[in-house]
């Protein structure tokens, strides 16, 4: 569970949505209907059977005439927090679990429901529709239940699963796959979902420090590689890595998901808020 | 292919001991991390940007195993072996030839070179032999196995500047033939004349060279023979007193022919002639004359004397003879006078007066024949042997030495010797009694000074007459050594060219006399090539052994510095 002093810094804070929701009324968020809310929207003339509570009087006195004001209607969104529960994501559990926490309290703190999803091998397990800021424990216990092993290809394990009805996805992982992400964010762009990648990276995966002639083994049993690991190799590692994470940014850009970068080199609460507004998906 | 150093061999251990390290070394530590994803791909990109990565497995080992084994090779010193092999004889003629410079080498060090190569190319277990003929022969190595002092013994050898003579050599190694059967025979020469059986290193591939022949010098006046062993040259003849340029010749000489050269020399004990342009023999560009003091005589002769007693005369070098008619011969100034007719008279006297010849002339009886009446030092070394007398005169006076019938036909007083016959009734002067005869006489009148040597040649022993009241006699050599002459004046070290000097203690003061030494002329010309070829016609080169130790050592470093390029690529 997050510390306090940090939840208290994400209540000023809400999930930001490109696009109007669509889910059910009462939420926090703007949607394209005319409704109830204190947000003007605009005028028409009055006609019987409107509520008159809603009359301009200002505008009668002006104009002698009876006009309405129009609102706009606030719904609440669906958010889908998607976990990579693969080995690979297993040495970043902690990183990820905290992100997951602090995504999940966002969702909850601006009225959306919440759906989390642990992609697993061969499985999903995914927890109770949640909403409102009470629900945090139960999504805080979810996330943490979770495991990481085995190997999983993330566009069977989104295929596998109950449909994701319109909203946003945010998909927690490491990125370690052989075809990229491009294939899953397809999916989920298919899926009319407004997508957040969040891509975890060890400090390890970032800055390596191993050495010597090394046979480095896949945790989730993905073969192995001899290596001498010596300045020039490790040199070769950080290229790749960033082109890597190039390619993963890229991937998002070019279908309209948000991208952040987490990586545990640092206490979270200093990392989190500045990645997710680097981001696009906060507001406040 | 032969091993020095077969033991060496177990230094082929190592190659084991590299593989087993070499595996040791390449087991991987495995590391278990989240995902290889980023690393296949590092490694793909490593292999990529470097071909040698690839490689480096295949390549590192096999590289050092080749290095291991060069080296070891190397230290076991294999050699290609030559043609020849067990017991070998070498023989090195240390002629002043030898000495000539072809290419900036001379003769003996390539000599040296080859030989070199034949000691490498021989087997472990081959015996060598090496006789240098200098002066005289040595023995430097007696069969012997070992390389090292085979070496050590060709770098010893030096050429001198004297003749020298194969042939005890050559006797002493068909002696040895004959006892070791297979014996391989080796002669390193520059003008040695093939034998069956005999290979033959020749030195001389003809060479340029001119040589000072001699020099006389007669008052201030200077007379030098310079010989053009080589093509049409201009040579520069420069001469000095004791040192001191006192006047230069250009001299422009027909390729083989001699020129002569006069040449101003101001009064001075010693001077020399030298060529100044560089040739292939250095040591015979100098010619020196000693002028003596005293030392000359002047011998007056009767025309009517004869060739055969002039040359006889001749053979001292301290005599200059002057050759008069009988009717001037007493107003002649000379230190000794020769003359008669019907008898032959040496004095010191123009007219001796201490020994009378008889009037007439008598034949010799029949039966009787010229014999010595006794030992004597004018007639030492005398045989006398089919010498016959047509006439004689009895002698009168002085002691006899030779005797016919009783009667004295060759007496000695203080002053003269005479013969007691005209040498034209006697075949004496056609034997060679007589100019052994006719020296005792001139060393009985005209004893040689102690500056006898005056000019001599080097590798031959001289003769030095020395003071009879000197305490102590030096030689100093030109190079500066000194050397002790004992009283029999008999001096030997004569192998260097140049200026000698004779230092003796007389009374408390030393005196100094000098005598000079020069290469023999023989020795000078280098223009020819010696045949290469046996007397029967078949090939009497032989095939130098190589030593390959060198060129593995070669392998070695450039495996090490290929093996260093994979490593820094790689790495």
């Amino acid at each position: 569970m997050l510390k306090d002093t940090f939840l208290s810094r994400l209540d000023a804070l809400r999930l930001a949505m490109k696009h109007p929701a669509h889910g059910g009324s009462g939420g926090m968020r703007r949607s394209k209907r005319l409704g109830s809310s204190a947000e003007f929207s605009d005028f028409r003339e009055y006609v019987a059977g409107d509520d008159i509570r809603r009359l301009d009087w200002n505008a009668y006195a002006r104009f002698d005439k009876l006009f309405m004001k129009l609102f706009m209607d606030e719904q609440e969104a669906f958010v889908s927090i998607l976990i990579d529960g693969s080995a690979s994501m297993a040495e970043k559990r902690a990183e990820t679990v905290r992100a997951a926490e602090a995504l999940s309290y966002l969702a909850l703190g601006g009225g959306d429901r919440l759906r989390i999803t642990w992609l697993g091998e061969g499985e999903c397990r995914q927890s109770a529709l949640l909403a409102g800021r009470s629900a945090y424990p139960a999504a805080a216990e979810f996330i943490s239940g979770g495991e990481m092993r085995g190997r999983i290809s993330l566009p069977e394990a989104l295929q596998k699963m109950p449909p994701l009805p319109k909203g946003v996805s945010i998909l927690l992982s490491d990125g370690y796959f052989d075809q990229g992400m491009g294939q899953t964010l397809d999916f989920l762009r298919y899926a009319r979902q407004e997508v957040l990648l969040v891509q975890l990276l060890s400090a390890q995966e970032m800055n390596p420090t191993l050495q010597g002639a090394l046979r480095l083994r896949d945790a989730e049993g993905a073969g192995e590689v001899d290596l001498l690991l010596d300045g020039a190799a490790l040199r070769q590692y950080q290229a790749t890595l960033h082109s890597f994470l190039a390619q993963t940014r890229e991937d998002c850009l070019y279908r309209g998901a948000a991208y952040m970068l987490l990586c545990d080199d640092a206490p979270f609460e200093e990392r989190f808020l500045p990645a997710l507004a680097r981001s696009g998906m906060s507001v406040e | 292919m032969t091993f020095l150093h077969p033991l060496l061999g177990w230094g082929f251990l190592s190659l084991p001991i590299i593989l087993a390290l070499y595996l040791l070394k390449r087991k991987y530590e495995i590391q278990v991390v989240p995902s290889t994803f980023l690393w296949k791909k590092t490694a793909r990109e490593l292999s990529a940007d470097r071909p040698f990565q690839r490689l480096k497995k295949n390549i590192l080992l096999p590289i050092q195993l080749l290095i291991a084994a060069a080296l070891v090779l190397a230290l076991m010193q294999p050699v290609l072996t030559g043609n020849v092999g067990g017991e070998t004889l070498m023989i090195f003629d240390l002629s002043a030839s030898m000495q000539a410079s072809e290419a900036g080498v001379s003769r003996l060090d390539e000599a040296k070179a080859a030989a070199g190569g034949v000691i490498d190319g021989l087997g472990a277990n081959d015996a060598l032999t090496i006789l240098a003929v200098g002066r005289d022969t040595r023995q430097l190595l007696s069969r012997s196995t070992d390389r090292d002092a085979a070496r050590r013994a060709l770098n010893r050898l030096s050429a001198t500047n004297g003749d020298v003579d194969l042939s005890g050599a050559l006797s002493l190694a068909e002696a040895m033939k004959k006892e070791l059967g297979g014996l391989n025979i080796i002669v390193f020469s520059d003008d040695f004349v093939p034998q069956s059986g005999v290979a033959v290193h020749n030195a001389a591939h003809g060479a340029q060279n001119r040589a000072a022949l001699s020099f006389y010098a007669e008052g201030q006046t200077g007379y030098a023979r310079v010989a053009n062993f080589g093509d049409d040259a201009e040579i520069t003849l420069a001469c000095y007193a004791e040192g001191e340029l006192c006047d230069a010749r250009t001299l422009s000489i027909p390729a083989g022919e001699t020129a002569g050269a006069t040449l101003h020399v101001p009064d001075c004990r010693w001077a020399y002639v030298e060529i100044q342009e560089a040739d292939a023999i250095a040591a015979d560009n100098r010619a020196y004359y000693v002028f003596g003091e005293d030392t000359q005589y002047t011998v007056a002769i009767s025309e009517d004397a004869g060739v055969f007693l002039e040359s006889a005369v001749n053979l001292r070098e301290d005599i200059r003879l002057l050759r008069v008619s009988d009717e001037e011969l007493s107003g002649i100034e000379a230190d000794a006078y020769i003359y008669g007719t019907d008898a032959l008279f040496f004095s010191l006297d123009a007219q001796q007066t201490e020994i009378t010849a008889a009037e007439e002339a008598l034949e010799v009886p029949s039966g009787e024949s010229i014999a010595l009446s006794g030992a004597d030092e004018l007639t030492a070394s005398l045989t006398l042997k089919d010498v016959a007398v047509r006439a004689y005169r009895p002698l009168t006076g002085g002691r006899s030495l030779m005797r016919i019938a009783d009667h004295s036909v060759m007496a000695a007083g203080e002053r003269t010797v005479a013969l007691g016959f005209d040498i034209h009734d006697t075949n004496l002067p056609m034997k060679y009694d007589f100019p052994i005869l006719v020296q005792n006489i001139l060393n009985d009148l005209l004893p040689e000074g102690a500056e006898n040597v005056g000019e001599g040649l080097c590798g031959e022993g001289i003769s030095i007459r020395l003071r009879e009241n000197g305490d102590s006699a030096q030689v100093v050599l030109p190079s500066g050594a000194r050397v002790a002459l004992d009283s029999s004046g008999n001096f030997t070290q004569t192998d260097e060219v140049g200026l000698y000097s004779v230092v003796e203690n007389v009374d408390g003061a030393v005196e100094t006399r000098y005598f000079a030494l020069r290469m023999p002329s023989s020795q000078s010309d280098v223009r020819s090539v010696a045949p290469s070829v046996e007397a029967d016609g078949s090939s009497a080169n032989f095939e130098s052994g190589r030593p390959l130790n060198r060129v593995l050592i070669a392998c070695a470093l450039v495996l090490l510095m290929l093996e260093w390029v994979v490593r820094r690529r790689v790495a």
